[in-house]
């Protein structure tokens, strides 16, 4: 089990598609430091309060072009890296090498845990070099709610942004993982449905953006993954997060047992 | 090792794609499966080594039924139609990752079969820029690697020059001796004469005809 793990994991992190999930999502944060961090003096928006890495990180809120692109293409960073593997070996018959050494469910496991962790880092890792370099520039201060960043008072985890931001922080990093990673099992599911490769890797982006389309046109913008991602987002409640790690789930059972019964 | 396949049938939406097969296998002898493209030649070697359910009857391997007892046969090497491979790695890389996952053979073993089939284990051409040939005779490397007691391969010499195939017989036989049980299907019958102990004939998934040698 560990082996193949270990395997699958190399294989994942080690890919082109790797490489270029983190070009991306590398390329976007240093986008967004360049127009509003490098470029932005400390004095020019404290009119109340002095500024803080928390309003000025990519993850500070959707308002930016950059923060909103960045959450939008997260599924397809997160697919990029491992989310193909599963169908490459299905279509060429590499999988039959592992099957007949009487590895399918430690392979069907492997392969999940690979996806779900290169997935988390391809769209984490960006993240935390955001946060890492406007700390650079500017001091860890508490955000204050007089500056109309950051989520409202009825909004999960308020009290805790407020309180402790970075704290705050470090959980939603979290949470993105996991999302980042649930999102790119999506397309090991997806495998068994298609017969095109690019149709196994853009599945998960499709069902993200029109969850976002249909959130946007029911005015209910708190159940799209591309705002209540944003660890700055206004109003969280505690049931998107809920349903989407339900949905995720299902998602990898699903996948378990399809692939098991796979003949 | 004793292999009995017991009135097998297998039906893919109402289509029947092997129908009331009955064969035995003992070891230390080599079997040939003859029949033409779309015979169901593929479909049967799917079904010995377990990765295919049959729709009825049962395949026996060592007094254990698949899909009942056990998902696949204990100690299997199989080669189906064009073996598949990680594209962006070396193909002694590829056999030491397979190997690994059991941990029965090391190094050498590895580059014993590769250089007996032609292959150059230190070569570090990647996969994706191996000749069919090539990618062929890495398929047959990793089936019979680990020497397996039941080894099944499916038109193993597509691709194969006359030397490569001269290669691929002595290293059959020295399996052979070794008392596994080795089942070839192919569409070529003087290839399978050459090797083979008994062939059994295919044809829309029955057996039409068995031949001793």
């Amino acid at each position: 089990m560990k082996k193949q793990i270990i395997t699958e994991c190399k294989r994942a992190f080690f890919s082109t598609g790797m490489v270029t999930a983190l070009l991306i999502g590398i390329g976007i944060v240093l986008w967004h430091q360049y127009q509003y961090v490098w470029n932005v003096g400390v004095e020019q928006y404290n009119i109340y309060c002095p500024e803080s890495v928390f309003y000025k990180w990519i993850g500070a809120s959707s308002f930016p072009m950059q923060s909103y692109l960045f959450y939008l293409i997260l599924p397809i960073l997160a697919c990029l890296p491992a989310g193909t593997s599963y169908y490459e070996d299905l279509h060429s018959g590499y999988y039959i090498h592992i099957y007949t050494r009487n590895q399918k469910k430690e392979y069907l496991f492997a392969k999940y845990t690979a996806a779900f962790l290169s997935g988390g880092i391809a769209v984490v890792l960006p993240l935390v070099l955001s946060l890492y370099f406007t700390a650079m520039r500017f001091p860890m201060l508490a955000p204050e709610p007089i500056m109309g960043f950051g989520p409202n008072a009825r909004s999960v985890g308020a009290i805790l942004y407020y309180k402790h931001p970075g704290l705050h922080t470090l959980l939603f990093l979290g949470i993105d993982f996991i999302f980042a990673g649930g999102i790119a099992g999506i397309t090991l599911l997806t495998t068994f449905f298609t017969n095109y490769k690019f149709t196994a890797l853009i599945t998960p982006f499709v069902c993200y953006y029109f969850v976002f389309s249909l959130d946007n046109l029911l005015g209910v913008m708190n159940f799209s993954p591309n705002y209540f991602l944003i660890p700055g987002f206004f109003r969280n409640t505690i049931w998107e997060f809920l349903i989407g790690i339900l949905i995720l789930a299902a998602v990898a059972v699903g996948y378990y047992q399809k692939g098991k019964r796979l003949e | 090792m004793y292999i009995e396949v017991k009135n097998l049938t297998k039906r893919i939406e109402s289509i029947t794609i092997l129908d009331s097969i009955n064969l035995q296998f003992d070891q230390g002898r080599i079997y040939g499966l003859k029949g033409k493209n779309g015979s169901g030649k593929t479909m049967l070697i799917k079904a010995i080594c377990g990765l295919i359910r049959p729709s009825q009857g049962e395949i026996i391997v060592d007094g254990m039924t698949l899909g009942r007892n056990q998902e696949f046969p204990k100690s299997v090497g199989v080669l189906i139609e064009n073996p598949g491979f990680i594209d962006h790695y070396s193909g002694y890389k590829n056999l030491k990752l397979l190997a690994d996952i059991k941990g029965e053979i090391g190094e050498d073993e590895i580059r014993t079969v590769m250089k007996e089939l032609g292959l150059d284990p230190d070569e570090k051409k990647r996969v994706k820029k191996y000749s069919l040939g090539m990618k062929q005779k890495l398929g047959i490397a990793a089936a019979v690697m680990e020497h397996p007691k039941l080894i099944l391969l499916d038109e193993p010499t597509n691709a194969l020059d006359t030397e490569s195939v001269e290669k691929f017989n002595d290293l059959i036989q020295k399996e052979k001796k070794r008392n596994a049980v080795i089942l070839i299907a192919s569409h070529d019958t003087e290839e399978l004469k050459g090797i083979a102990d008994q062939i059994f004939v295919i044809e829309n998934g029955r057996i039409k005809k068995e031949e001793q040698l």
